[in-house]
């Protein structure tokens, strides 16, 4: 099992990376879906005390990444962060400093509302809707008919797999349909939720400690 | 002072006092403090508050109206309002004008103004509400004339981290209040001196233990299924049993009938109005997780001798008195010595009276549970209850709770502490990372953090802001489950709580049964689930979280020495008769493990490879064990299993055949490397991860947000299992992981029983037999779905041989 693997969908070449990030290398650009950016301190500043660490180590995967790949441009799918604006911000500040010439986008969530106005300067803002290589990417699932491929976020999607003996794995997931493709959640500490039964899903990749592995289509329920 | 003028009043009343009820008087009267232990309903109440009164009596016109004299702690908010009546009753007999009032969890708002601005004489409350009172500015002043503070039915606490919660109360009232007496009650445990020892700490008091000799008279029944051939292996409801059952109700004016689990109440109480239509309105369901109301309600009834039976839980397990209940029913095996005799006393609760008691299996192995129970009984054998000690999660909330009261000093608060037995081996490090934590939320130098619970200001600690401590006092106490949403008719009319995972997998139209009602699904809004009445037949019940108890180690044993006496053949008492057949095809397909044998069973089926050992030694035992086997298999070759238990054994699934023979297994079984194993196996961690859940709620990691709270809380939202990864990977230091793992080991995995139940096993010869389909013995095993997991392969080995598989289909 490997660490990123290549995959061709949507009239574009990807490589999806074990991390849960993933890189258009035509277009030079790494996504990264629900990142929930001041989580950690969003809980600490009420009083509970998660460990800090886990802050830091949240910014340095996202710099581990983009080491790996060295994009132009950096797209956030949405739920880059938790909730009110926060010192774990500065963090991301510093990751800016760093690359001044990564262009970085972010496509709105539905946690990015409330901090979204004081960070102008960080990034660049997208409609919520935003157009790359003939694909569509959004945070939220797309509701009504979809025309163009499209690639979102937010279910923090996880894949059960059931063996002989009565066993069971749970595994954080990327998961494409036909037309539909969805980003599991990037950041540590975010939960997992199943992914729904719908839209009738062609490739699920796994992420695992291991890496990421193709789900055989054998195994697709 | 002395009694004479409380004998005059029993005299006036045309009863006699018990020995024990002297005993106390004299000794509350000197000024002692102590344990009473006695059987329910002999009067154990009046043996400890008449003395009260008849101080305040003497000493009254000294006293100024209207200040705390008594704390009256019970467990269970039901017990308060029979305490209150009889209290009331006695003080104004003897002609003494006095508030008596309660505090818990349902007392009105109106109410708890008034308590706040002045106290009652005598406040009846629970733990979390004593500790509530503790987190307001100003609560000094509001005890500074307490003399004495009861906990009553003390075994129930003792054991438990709310215990533990009254401990440290306990201990910091007695550092306020020098001469503070304290006294506990409770029932018949193994362990009464220890018990006695935890309430009063480590202080040099005097303090005594009154047993009383008086004897609860018994009669325990156990219901033969007639028709014994059919009656099934595994189970766990018992409605086979119902219409054997439905007679019972005849014999007595009131019957109470126990379920183990909430769930199990409501299909038997839906099922017996099934089949008996007339019993509408003379029967009803009670349980934790109905609004108050409606438990009052049936409380209510039941005193007023209106209900012919009442399906319940362990709900009413605790000594309200309920003169109509004239018999017991338990379904199913009780799992230990004293909380069968618990329930037994609920019925004939006059002193003198006879208690009736009978106990329906929910399958054929509980006879043998049954005849085991009752040799245990006739041995006098009761279960100890184990004291937690070292629970830190306990001591951040009691250090937040008091910050949150006027603050603390840590310096004066380490001597408080250590005043308790719980923490008597605390050391000051520990102490202070538990500070420091309250503080700086553990080791957080960064610049940037805005970690804000609370301050240091002068010496004291404090909280950090207004909300912070809004939230503390919303959620103290340590009794906690999943997060609980309130059920509600549409027209807001209350009926309890249930827990979120069974509503999130209902959707709107859907029916299920709750309070004994056909229900439908309508929406959830604001942390409450809406319904309304449903007409139809058929809806799931919920099952709540819990509530499974294992096989005490008294009974197990008690198990063992049956399996013994049947393996010789010898089938004593009723429930061993009845069992014959059964054990009979046992011995001839597999067989019966004498007291020096350990059966281990074989078997093949479609789902793959089955081994199941049978030690006997309850559920907990088994869960260790089979994970330690499955470890230790699994260092061998890369091997998946899954893991099924029950309090008889427990099994080991695998798609890979495992080679069985006696060398094998005599490794498997070994105590060396003991520890070490266990923390490696993966479910050291699994169960840490269990365990890390209560700790997080006790120790105010996870806020389960309070009803119509603006949206933002939700962004306070993290699962337990979220939490304990993100502490093992960036904090494992972390004392409340060091007691995750603890708590694994000692209360879940109860690794001091694993280690006896090994070496018993060293000397056992082992009866290895390989069968060709499920006996009596591995069959109920075999049904639970309820699995473990334990591997060892790669992601990568799994897929392939699923891929395998699903080509091979």
């Amino acid at each position: 099992m490997q660490g990123q693997l290549e995959f061709h969908w949507g009239g574009n070449h990807w490589v999806l990376d074990a991390s849960g990030a993933c890189y258009l290398p035509d277009y030079k650009s790494l996504i990264i879906s629900d990142f929930h950016v001041g989580k950690v301190q969003h809980f600490r500043k009420h009083g509970i005390a998660i460990p800090i660490a886990a802050a830091r180590a949240n910014l340095t995967k996202l710099e581990w990444v983009i080491a790996r790949y060295n994009p132009k441009r950096l797209i956030f799918l949405g739920d880059l962060f938790h909730s009110d604006v926060n010192t774990e911000f500065e963090l991301l500040q510093q990751v800016r400093t760093v690359h001044p010439s990564l262009e970085m986008l972010l496509v709105p969530g539905n946690h990015d509302l409330y901090s979204l106005q004081s960070q102008a300067g960080l990034f660049s803002l997208t409609p919520l809707q935003y157009h790359l290589g003939g694909m569509v990417f959004q945070h939220l699932p797309p509701d009504g008919e979809v025309v163009k491929p499209t690639i979102h976020g937010h279910w923090h999607p996880a894949y059960s797999l059931y063996a002989k003996a009565r066993q069971k794995t749970r595994l954080a997931c990327f998961a494409f349909s036909a037309n539909v493709g969805v980003m599991p959640a990037f950041g540590l500490f975010t939960g997992k939720a199943d992914l729904p039964e719908k839209p009738k899903w062609q490739h699920i990749f796994l992420l695992s400690k291991e890496g990421i592995q193709h789900l055989p289509p054998v195994l697709l329920r | 002072m002395t009694p004479t003028r409380l004998l005059q009043w029993f005299d006036q009343k045309g009863w006699k006092a018990y020995d024990f009820q002297r005993a106390c008087w004299e000794a509350v009267l000197r000024g002692e403090s102590g344990l009473l232990c006695a059987p329910t309903g002999f009067g154990k109440t009046y043996a400890l508050y008449l003395p009260l009164l008849l101080q305040l009596l003497e000493r009254g016109h000294t006293l100024s109206k209207g200040q705390l004299r008594l704390i009256w702690i019970t467990p269970l908010r039901a017990l308060t309002a029979d305490l209150e009546k009889a209290m009331r009753e006695a003080a104004a007999s003897l002609g003494l004008s006095i508030r008596i009032e309660t505090r818990t969890g349902d007392t009105d708002a109106g109410t708890k103004l008034r308590q706040r601005q002045a106290l009652p004489e005598v406040l009846l409350t629970t733990p979390e509400s004593l500790n509530l009172l503790l987190s307001r500015p100003g609560w000094e002043t509001q005890i500074e004339n307490l003399s004495m503070v009861v906990v009553d039915e003390w075994h129930e606490l003792l054991g438990n981290k709310r215990g533990v919660l009254i401990e440290l109360a306990l201990a910091i009232l007695k550092h306020k209040i020098s001469h503070l007496q304290l006294w506990g009650i409770s029932a018949t445990i193994g362990n009464i001196e220890e018990a006695l020892a935890v309430l009063h700490g480590n202080l040099n008091q005097k303090h005594v233990l009154i047993q009383s000799n008086e004897q609860k008279q018994l009669k325990i029944e156990t219901l033969i299924p007639e028709a014994i051939e059919h009656f099934p292996w595994a189970g766990h409801l018992g409605l086979k049993m119902l219409d054997q059952l439905l007679p019972l109700l005849q014999n007595a004016k009131t019957t109470l009938i126990f379920t183990n689990t909430r769930g199990q109440a409501e299909i038997w109480y839906q099922r017996l109005l099934e089949r008996e239509p007339a019993l509408a309105g003379l029967i009803a369901i009670h349980h934790g997780s109905l609004d108050q109301e409606i438990r009052a309600w049936v409380e209510a009834s039941l005193h007023a001798g209106k209900l012919k039976a009442v399906v319940c839980t362990s709900s009413l397990d605790l000594g309200v008195d309920f003169r109509p209940v004239e018999q017991v029913i338990q379904i199913g095996s009780p799992k230990g010595v004293a909380r069968f005799m618990q329930r037994a006393g609920r019925s004939g609760h006059q002193p003198g009276a006879l208690s009736t008691i009978y106990l329906a299996p929910t399958h054929a192995l509980e006879l043998l549970e049954s005849a085991a129970l009752k040799s245990a009984i006739e041995a006098g054998e009761f279960e100890s209850r184990e004291p937690i000690v070292l629970a830190y999660d306990v001591l951040l909330q009691f250090m937040m709770t008091l910050a949150c009261g006027g603050g603390f000093s840590p310096d004066e608060l380490f001597v408080v502490i250590k005043s308790s037995f719980a923490y008597q081996e605390i050391e000051r490090q520990e102490f202070d990372w538990c500070v420091n934590f309250l503080l700086h939320g553990g080791k957080s130098l960064e610049a940037y953090d805005e970690y804000k619970k609370a301050g240091l200001i002068q010496g004291k600690v404090l909280p950090a802001n207004k909300s912070v401590a809004l939230r503390h006092r919303m959620s103290i106490g340590t009794i906690v489950g999943d997060t609980n949403l309130i059920i509600e008719f549409i027209n807001g009319t209350r009926l309890g709580q249930i827990e979120e995972y069974f509503i999130s997998s209902l959707k709107p139209g859907d029916h299920f049964w709750f309070a004994g009602r056909a229900l439908e699904f309508v929406r959830i809004r604001e942390m409450k689930v809406q319904v309304r009445k449903s007409a139809a037949p058929q809806g799931k019940v919920p099952s709540w979280m819990g509530g499974r108890m294992p096989l005490s180690s008294q009974l197990s044993a008690y198990m063992r020495e049956k399996c013994d006496m049947a393996s010789q053949g010898l089938l004593e008492g009723v429930e061993m008769a009845s069992l014959e057949g059964l054990l009979e095809r046992q011995a001839k397909v597999s067989a019966i493990p004498a007291r020096d044998e350990l059966l281990i069973e074989y078997v093949q089926s479609s789902e793959g490879y089955h081994l199941f050992v049978f030690p006997f030694e309850g559920r907990l035992v088994h869960e260790g064990m089979a994970a330690l086997f499955a470890y230790r298999i699994s260092k061998y070759r890369a091997i998946s299993f899954s893991i099924a238990m029950n309090d008889y054994g427990f099994e080991l699934l695998s798609d890979q055949e495992i080679a069985m023979e006696e060398s094998l297994i005599r490794e498997l079984c070994s105590t060396a490397n003991l520890r070490d194993d266990i923390l490696q196996s993966l479910n050291a961690t699994e169960m840490a991860r269990r365990q890390f859940g209560e700790i997080c709620r006790v120790a105010g990691l996870v806020f389960q947000g309070y009803p119509g709270a603006p949206i933002r809380t939700k962004h306070l939202k993290a699962s337990s299992h979220l939490l304990f990864d993100v502490f093992y990977t960036y904090d494992p230091q972390n004392l409340l992981m060091k007691q995750a793992l603890d708590q694994a080991l000692q209360l879940q995995l109860d690794e001091s029983r694993m280690r006896l139940a090994l070496m018993r096993i060293q000397s056992q010869k082992i009866i290895l037999r390989f069968i060709e389909r499920p006996t009596p013995f591995c069959f109920p095993i075999m049904a639970d779905r309820l699995r473990e997991k334990m591997s060892s392969e790669s992601l990568a080995d799994k897929l392939k041989k699923m891929v395998e598989a699903a080509v091979a289909d």
